[in-house]
């Protein structure tokens, strides 16, 4: 009798702790899921404004002696852009996608200011179109940056809470890494907080 | 696999000050909440919008959305509220949060104007980023609402805007309500032809029944005819219902658009 009622007992537990790590396991991989989803996004977000660029190209160049080396530099950097495989799961391989992209908006914003002398382009039709467009994609990337890390937060929680905490790391889940906020801008705070193994050695500030 | 086993030794000092942090975190990425949505398709928190412009964008905007389904709202305040980096964050958001728009068709835009602030922003869902694409909200932002407001016409300059938006919106989508009258349409028809069916075919099947066997099915015959003109009728219920909820009450509620930030910012 006592036997058979511990024998019930232990398999209530086992079934019981059995459901809670399925569900607990179930919901976290609907989680990571969500994030590779939202990457797409923003990878769908810079690929817009990479699309933009020949066609920016062509614009500015039918201009009369329009500076060469601004728009090297944007032809160049476009190229790099493209050369990146990026792995969201891994912060190097984030920040490497960062660093291209961040090139390419900096030669842009470069090629616009450059552009104000030049009045003839400045008042043409197209190129104030591509403007709008390029306003217009920068605004969706940041956009689409602020929903990854919304995800990537939520993921990450569910990683280091309770019953994720347990055991993510049996099934080799790891924690997300945030696209930092955009340097000197104050858009929404892309907190960066490394728990974990960083927590111990806190990393220098950035 | 390491990981939890490191916790164990990790300081207690450790984990409070870690769950201090994720705390100051959370509140930190909190952002301010939008406004709650509103229930009407033009709202003036400034008033002053004359009240006859007011009028005439509300009925417009609402007949456009029986006519389309597309859902365009204008929303005009006195500044962007705090803590967003700048309208477009703004308008984004609020934006996400009220959905215009139908759901799988994401065909929402939203006017943004802040008259103390001289800025505006026209905000454009996922589904009319075709009919109104950036450049096109843009010339509508800068070019027609832009220099009205210049002048101080601001019920000119919505009424100008809002005429440009309804024009290349315009054949976007066909009406939500239409499809529906067509399909109970067919349901009536398929109504139809079951009591038919019940009424017509199978007392003459009885009657072939009845006369070979000379036996008498009428009790389970009526039977079934009760029970189906039951059916027929409760299902003919819930559709009818169904399109009443949606294109009732008359004012705006939001349909579950997504915004992904298209559209177009501007100033005067």
């Amino acid at each position: 009798m006592k036997a058979i009622g511990c024998l019930v007992a232990f398999i209530l537990v086992v079934v019981g702790v059995g459901a809670v790590l399925m569900g607990s396991y179930n919901s976290l991989v609907g989680l990571g899921q969500a994030v590779d989803a939202q990457w797409a996004q923003v990878e769908n977000a810079y690929q817009r404004r990479a699309d933009l660029i020949p066609n920016l190209v062509a614009t500015v160049s039918g201009s009369a002696n329009f500076e060469k080396s601004t728009l090297e530099a944007v032809t160049q950097a476009r190229a790099s852009v493209g050369q990146v495989k990026v792995d969201p799961g891994n912060a190097g391989s984030l920040a490497d996608f960062e660093k291209a992209q961040s090139g390419l908006s900096s030669a842009l914003s470069r090629l616009l200011v450059v552009s104000e002398q030049y009045p003839d382009l400045k008042a043409s039709a197209g190129f104030r179109d591509l403007q709008v467009q390029l306003e217009g994609t920068e605004n969706r990337i940041s956009v689409e940056r602020g929903r990854f890390n919304e995800k990537a937060q939520e993921y990450n929680t569910s990683v280091l809470r309770f019953p994720g905490r347990l055991f993510a790391g049996l099934f080799g889940m790891k924690e997300k890494p945030y696209f930092k906020a955009v340097a000197g801008s104050e858009k929404a705070p892309a907190v960066k907080f490394d728990f974990g193994g960083a927590a111990a050695a806190p990393s220098p500030a950035q | 696999m390491i990981r939890p086993l490191r916790d164990v030794t990790r300081p207690v000092a450790w984990r409070l000050g870690a769950l201090v942090l994720l705390l100051a975190a959370s509140v930190a990425l909190a952002q301010p909440a939008p406004p709650p949505a509103p229930s009407t398709f033009f709202t003036d928190t400034t008033s002053q919008i004359p009240a006859d412009v007011a009028a005439r964008l509300e009925a417009q905007l609402r007949a456009f959305e029986k006519e389309t389904s597309n859902q365009i709202l204008v929303v005009v305040g006195d500044r962007v509220p705090e803590g967003y980096g700048d309208i477009a964050e703004y308008a984004n958001r609020t934006a996400q949060a009220w959905r215009a728009g139908v759901k799988e068709r994401d065909n929402g835009a939203i006017l943004f104007v802040f008259l103390g602030d001289r800025k505006m922003r026209l905000e454009v869902g996922y589904g009319l980023e075709g009919a109104l694409p950036d450049a096109l909200a843009s010339r509508i932002v800068n070019d027609e609402i832009g220099p009205q407001f210049r002048a101080g016409r601001y019920g000119e300059g919505l009424v100008a805007g809002v005429d440009a938006i309804l024009r290349a919106t315009k054949g976007e989508y066909k009406p939500i309500a239409k499809k529906r009258a067509v399909s109970s349409r067919r349901l009536i028809l398929l109504v139809v032809l079951f009591f038919l069916f019940v009424g017509v075919v199978l007392p003459a099947l009885r009657e072939i029944d009845a006369v070979q066997n000379s036996r008498t099915y009428s009790g389970r015959g009526r039977h079934r005819g009760g029970w189906g003109g039951g059916w027929g009728s409760g299902g003919g219920g819930g559709w009818s219902g169904g399109g009443g909820s949606w294109g009732g009450g008359g004012g705006f509620s939001g349909g579950g658009g997504s915004f992904g930030g298209g559209g177009a910012s501007g100033s005067w």
